[in-house]
């Protein structure tokens, strides 16, 4: 019936996801970045019951649905999509295990959501595009050992769970790759050389090194020959996040540019009456709105069945909100928006940065245009891994 | 509750004008713009399945919907919803020819929110009838568009009449429109207080077709220049009636139409980036360039995504704006959100489909070349693209009144 109205329960959800972000994480946004998630935001996080927010109930999650985590995590941004991330201490692994499913990851989860811990996807190699990834698994004994290095992962250095996919079978590219989980510390496992990121600083990212790394024959968390169709369900949901803290993003931006317009004076006026900047943040509200809706219609139709392209849609849309009004904001701001004063510089980097994250942007549009196409298009056409551009994970 | 899927009734409405527009619609497209005429027989056949342009209130014998019509008891009018999914579905088939479709187009809103009861019945009872009958809308005028409180057509009482005098452009359906809601003022010193709207009948001495306009696209519909020289119209013909433009509403009644009918524009620019995206789509499967279909390419699959992506937002935008109308929301920061996006859109995802398909995208027997012409309208009337900003900033910067 076409309805665009959210209801008491998520509206009263975005209210106080609202209200937390705007109090504690905004204020905090430059400490977070240089040092991560402070012990108190992390603290009101769980307080708030929001990690763990869209996992199944049985595994000690709140049990809700897509449009509740996009709304959550749009909030969150608002405040800071730095610290979205860094409060989200499962990150893209935890995608991943949820969309892995049986009984392995679901173990790992309930084991997040219980000791605290964090976890990380070791997708991404820094080498040579190829259809295999240099990282191997060979079958050892009744298990596995692992050799080889990881990039371009965020939380590489302190998970207590990593997710690590390596090739299993040489020359056959993702069909012969699988995905392990690995516990933090274990021998052969060690953080590499620390990246320093553009963006998204508030998680620090390495390298992680897998230097004949001993793993149970149970380790492997996907059947052989359906990693494909795992990555396919991973990415899916990735892209929803993703996705929603972008548009968190060029909504703060937005609205700090607009706050910022209205109170700076120019030739006697506000900034913001004159029309190249009046137009230039009409067409970024109109930017925000225009990609939340996508956004809100993927996650209502994720609830509803599989939602490849709508995922995939939302999230190009959403990142290109993202970048235009952060730079916008930049724009807008002048001199101020370029120093550190004021967030929207950051925001500029992380903004960039997001748009490596997980699906990358090329990656989104190909999605997106091999379901309008009906094309079966190669694995290295829709994945970022493992060759093309590697993505952040 | 957040709803993304059709209705029955939506989803009826969206099939049976799909339907009509591949099947009716298409087939005389590209011969309506060149000739720039509407055959009779087509016209004949939307009278006989009852589509019309612009909604006839029940009230009056009509079907009911549009702007103005009172919310019913349970609140689940969905009278706008159903335009925007009508119209986009008719702009797939031909932005130009559903211009020309009977109905009281763009002057039913103003009739319908600011005219009383009698004038309803009498200036849209008539398209109830089974011949096919247009209303126009005459704001525009050579010295006035964008700055609606410049117009410069005067409106001196005189008895029980008024003398209009003044000159309109670029109105639609102007020269075979039965009435045409023309504004003009009574005082130019009073601004805005000064308008007034009048139902100008055809045929009425003095009001007369200036000429009819050629244009870059939207060939087949019929945009005429107005010119009105002493016309006597009786004080009935003022819609609304003297006490209508005595509160503080006044003029503002007139405005208040774009909440419904920048949607419905909207939905349009829509419906014809969708119909290109579509033949690019197929363009880009059949094409072949270096042994493989040209959509096997990074740079024409980012085209079309991008494309894609934008057009869908668009409608979002539309139905956003369409439903916060039904539920009786101020929607004019929205309802120009959508109209802005929409066309930006449009006229850029037609610039990319006619050149994802080169020289065919240019020659004349093409749709995509039509469209190309045909779209760029879309950014411009019903409130040009600046318009729909210099709205949304007023809503979002707080005291700006004016630049």
């Amino acid at each position: 019936m076409l309805s665009f109205e959210l209801g008491e329960d998520l509206t009263q959800i975005q209210a106080t996801v609202r209200d937390f972000a705007q109090r504690e994480i905004r204020p905090a946004l430059r400490k977070t970045e240089r040092s991560g998630a402070s012990k108190a935001l992390a603290e009101r996080y769980e307080e708030l019951g929001l990690f763990g927010l869209d996992w199944p109930a049985d595994l000690g999650g709140q049990g809700m649905g897509a449009l509740a985590r996009v709304i959550v995590e749009e909030e969150l941004s608002l405040g800071d999509v730095g610290t979205a991330f860094a409060l989200d201490r499962g990150g893209a692994a935890a995608v991943f295990l949820k969309a892995a499913g049986g009984e392995r990851a679901s173990s790992a989860l309930s084991e997040l959501l219980r000791n605290k811990g964090s976890a990380a996807l070791a997708m991404a190699e820094d080498v040579k595009a190829q259809d295999d990834f240099r990282t191997t698994a060979r079958k050892v004994g009744g298990g596995w050992e692992l050799s080889g290095k990881k990039s371009f992962v965020l939380n590489g250095a302190e998970a207590s769970q990593y997710v690590v996919l390596a090739q299993v079978e040489q020359g056959k590219g993702l069909a012969g790759a699988g995905a392990f989980l690995v516990q933090g510390g274990s021998a052969g496992l060690a953080p590499g050389k620390a990246l320093i990121t553009l963006g998204l600083q508030a998680v620090p990212m390495c390298e992680v090194l897998l230097e004949r790394l001993s793993l149970p024959s149970s380790a492997r968390l996907d059947e052989p020959g359906k990693l494909q169709g795992l990555l396919r369900s991973f990415y899916d949901a990735l892209s929803l996040v993703t996705a929603a803290r972008a548009v968190g993003l060029a909504g703060a931006s937005f609205e700090y540019a607009r706050a910022y317009a209205e109170e700076r004076q120019a030739f006697g006026k506000p900034i913001g009456h004159f029309q190249a900047i009046a137009f230039l943040l009409a067409d970024m509200a109109t930017a925000v709105d225009a990609a939340r809706w996508l956004l809100w219609k993927a996650a209502w139709a994720s609830e509803r069945g599989a939602a490849t392209a709508e995922a995939a849609e939302a999230q190009a849309q959403a990142l290109e909100a993202a970048f235009f009004c952060a730079n916008s904001a930049v724009q807008i701001l002048g001199g101020a928006g370029y120093v550190q004063d004021h967030p929207v510089e950051k925001w500029m980097r992380d903004a960039k940065t997001l748009s490596l994250y997980g699906l990358h942007a090329q990656a989104a549009h190909a999605t997106l245009a091999a379901a309008e196409l009906g094309q079966e298009l190669s694995a290295a056409e829709l994945f970022p891994i493992p060759s093309l551009h590697p993505a952040i994970s | 509750m957040i709803d993304f899927s059709y209705s029955e009734l939506q989803d009826n409405v969206r099939q049976m004008v799909h339907w009509f527009a591949e099947n009716e619609v298409r087939p005389i497209a590209l011969a309506a713009d060149r000739t720039h005429r509407i055959p009779d027989e087509f016209i004949r056949k939307v009278k006989e399945i009852g589509l019309s342009m612009g909604p006839v209130p029940k009230e009056v014998g009509g079907e009911g919907g549009g702007a103005g019509e009172k919310k019913d008891k349970k609140g689940t009018r969905q009278n706008n919803r159903l335009s925007v999914i009508g119209a986009e579905e008719m702009a797939w088939g031909d932005p130009a020819v559903i211009l020309c479709l009977p109905g009281p187009g763009l002057g039913g809103p103003p009739v319908n929110i600011m005219g009383t009861k009698e004038q309803k019945e009498r200036f849209l009872g008539i398209f109830t009838r089974p011949e096919p009958l247009w209303g126009a809308y005459g704001l525009t005028e050579p010295g006035a568009g964008s700055d609606v409180a410049g117009i410069r057509t005067t409106a001196v009482k005189d008895g029980d009449h008024y003398l209009l005098n003044g000159t309109k452009c670029f109105i639609t359906n102007g020269a075979r429109a039965s009435w045409v809601v023309v504004f003009a003022t009574v005082d130019r010193s009073k601004g805005r207080a000064g308008h007034r709207a009048f139902m100008v009948e055809k045929g009425t001495p003095g009001f007369s077709v200036g000429k009819l306009e050629e244009k870059m696209g939207l060939r087949a519909s019929e945009t005429a220049e107005l010119v009105l020289d002493n016309v006597r119209v009786h004080q009935d013909n003022l819609l609304g009636g003297e006490a209508y433009y005595e509160g503080k509403e006044g003029f503002m009644g007139a405005m208040k139409t774009f909440d419904s009918t920048r949607p419905m524009v909207a939905a349009m620019a829509v419906g014809i980036a969708r119909a290109a995206y579509e033949r690019a789509v197929e363009f880009a499967k059949e094409h072949f360039e270096l042994g493989r279909p040209i959509g096997r390419y990074h740079y024409v699959q980012e085209l079309l995504a991008r494309s894609k992506r934008r057009i869908d937002a668009s409608r979002l935008l539309v139905y956003r704006a369409a439903w916060m109308a039904d539920a009786e929301l101020p929607n004019a920061k929205e309802a120009s959100m959508s109209k802005a996006y929409a066309a930006r859109t449009a006229v850029e995802v037609l610039s990319d489909v006619v050149q994802v398909m080169g020289a065919a995208g240019v020659v004349h027997d093409h749709f995509v070349e039509k469209w190309f012409r045909d779209i760029k309208v879309y950014d411009i009337f019903e409130g040009t693209g600046e318009i729909q900003r210099i709205v949304i900033s007023k809503r979002i910067l707080k005291d700006l009144k004016s630049f």
